[in-house]
């Protein structure tokens, strides 16, 4: 099974296709077969950050079967062991991303054979980017510690959260009375803990079975372009309070730190955590890039045993 | 999302039992560094009710942790509802000691019930059903055919638990509660949902569901038919 990561987050240029790209490559350079995905569709740049000058058709192939698999429209990159499948030709917007087509899509990335499936997803909380970011129990997400960067971290987790409970009811037997409050109330504003609520009415014996399945879901976070000048605990801090709040665990990765040479490494088409290994950004990011195959080596070691 | 309820003062605060003050001023300033409005770490993560909530939830911890009198009056209280046991609330416990203690100690005086608001309902039922007055009732309510709304009424107030803190912890509605204990049978949830609130709510009671939703229902079916055919 692949470890799939989807990289959310909410704001743009909060860094996401930065963060995906730089431990896409750590992680491959590590030995393991990493693919980059790029579903930021109608803003794709993964390809640019990749060194990649006219990527091949990518997405848009796969989805007008022009390819039979979605393997066959991966390209090769610079870096060793990692692949990458572009959606710059795609002519719609996220948005705009059938039903059928996401549905096709996500069943077609859970299958892909690597170890490492990174999704680079857009800013916003629109249906399409949240199902992506909920085909993987345990998205990523980045933000900036600034007020309308946590602020819309915020919506996106709580928006995720929500659709994940909704999911979570929508698949399973819960009685006519919640599936019809939650799923076709029309209200515009209902939130989680209004959902768990209805669950207690109506159905109270299937609460636990809820917290449960809720519980499951894991969010880790990275907190990027971090500053001297900002109380370095604050990650730290988040990640207490979701836990104490949310029904889900979170994660803290660690803060990546604002280093100017982040654009230089663009223009000179060099991947920043190769090209500066010795910065403090890198350092954090090869940090997050072990921890997180590390869990793939104990989770592939433990499969081998059983 | 949820917030403190269900949680005591220690908890809120995220301290242990035994802490002293400069610990309680430590705590109440890192909540509060983390709650208050413009805070960077819960910016929107809380509506402005859901923060005012937790805010006056922490204001109380603090004030009643740092008035020595209130402290001991409120700890009396959680050792009296079973939260917790005396010896947790000594600085420093030396390892004997709490040797010592280890068998919950059986209070001396009639246990009063504390302030719904704050004492663990399950914990406080579970330590009161060994008590002889409620093990009769249990036994009584059990040995019957049809189980009478008043039954459980009876039960619960022998228990000394409000309804508001079943709706707490519950979230059933009181006024479902009330219907329930009054045979209000017209007032009642479909079938269905009854029988899941007479599950919880006889859990919470520790009696055994099966024979209260049995007992209950055929008690209603009696009285139904009776109204009837009059
Ligand atoms: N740690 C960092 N230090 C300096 N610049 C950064 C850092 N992370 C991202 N950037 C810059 O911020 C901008 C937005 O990054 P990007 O990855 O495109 O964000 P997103 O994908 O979230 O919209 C880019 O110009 C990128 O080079
Ligand atoms: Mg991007």
């Amino acid at each position: 099974m692949p470890e799939i990561l989807p990289i959310g987050g909410g704001k743009g240029g909060v860094g996401k296709s930065f963060v995906a790209v730089n431990l896409g490559a750590l992680i491959a350079n590590s030995g393991h077969r990493v693919v980059l995905l790029d579903l930021d569709l109608g803003a794709s740049n993964l390809h640019t950050l990749l060194g990649i000058k006219n990527p091949r058709g990518g997405i848009d192939d796969f989805l007008s079967k022009k390819a039979a698999t979605l393997e066959k429209v991966a390209e090769p990159t610079p870096i060793a062991n990692l692949t990458f499948i572009s959606s710059l030709h795609c002519s719609m917007e996220i948005a705009n991303l059938f039903h059928a087509q996401k549905v096709k899509l996500v069943s077609a990335i859970k299958t892909l054979p690597f170890d490492f499936i990174i999704m680079d997803l857009g800013a916003g909380t629109n249906f399409n980017t949240l199902d992506f970011f909920l085909a993987s129990e345990k998205g990523i997400f980045v933000c900036t510690p600034e007020p309308t960067a946590i602020e819309n971290a915020f919506r996106f987790i709580k928006s995720a959260y929500l659709r994940k409970l909704k999911q979570i009811i929508n698949l399973n037997a819960f009685n006519k009375m919640v599936k019809h409050a939650v799923l076709e109330s029309g209200r515009g504003d209902l939130g989680s803990s209004d959902i768990i609520d209805i669950v207690l009415k109506y159905d109270p014996g299937r609460e636990m079975f809820l917290r449960e399945s809720i519980s499951r879901f894991q969010f880790g976070f990275i907190m990027n372009q971090f500053r001297k000048n900002i109380a370095p605990d604050i990650g730290e801090k988040m990640k207490a309070v979701c836990n104490r709040h949310f029904y889900s665990k979170f994660q803290f990765f660690g803060n990546v730190a604002f280093d100017e040479r982040v654009s230089e490494s663009v223009l000179k088409k060099k991947l920043f955590a190769l090209h500066y290994p010795d910065t403090e950004a890198a350092a954090a990011l090869k940090n997050i890039a072990e921890r997180l195959s590390q869990k793939r080596s104990l989770a592939d070691r433990m499969s081998e045993v059983s | 999302m949820n917030t403190f309820e269900g949680q005591h003062h220690y908890e809120i605060l995220k301290i242990a039992l035994n802490a002293d003050v400069k610990e309680i001023e430590r705590a109440y300033r890192e909540a509060l560094e983390i709650y208050e409005e413009n805070s960077l770490i819960t910016y929107t993560l809380f509506s402005e009710d859901q923060r005012s909530d937790l805010l006056q939830a922490i204001d109380e911890a603090y004030h009643t942790l740092m008035d020595a009198e209130r402290r001991a009056a409120y700890n009396q209280y959680l050792i009296d509802s079973g939260v917790a046991e005396a010896a947790a609330f000594q600085t420093n416990p030396p390892e004997e000691a709490k040797a010592e203690v280890a068998p919950a100690p059986t209070p001396t005086i009639k246990v009063v019930a504390p302030s719904p608001k704050h004492r663990d309902l399950r914990t406080w039922v579970q330590k009161r059903s060994l008590e002889e007055e409620i093990k009769g009732l249990v036994a009584e309510i059990s040995a019957r055919d049809t189980i009478s709304g008043s039954d459980l009424k009876k039960l619960r107030q022998t228990l000394d638990i409000q309804l508001e803190e079943i709706f707490e912890l519950t979230r059933i509605s009181t006024a479902v509660l009330t219907a329930i204990e009054e045979n209000r049978y017209e007032s009642l949830p479909a079938e269905v949902f009854l029988k899941g609130f007479l599950k919880t709510y006889a859990q919470m009671m520790q009696i055994d569901p099966k024979h209260v939703i049995a007992g209950y229902l055929k008690n209603k079916t009696a009285a139904t038919s009776m109204r009837k055919s009059k």
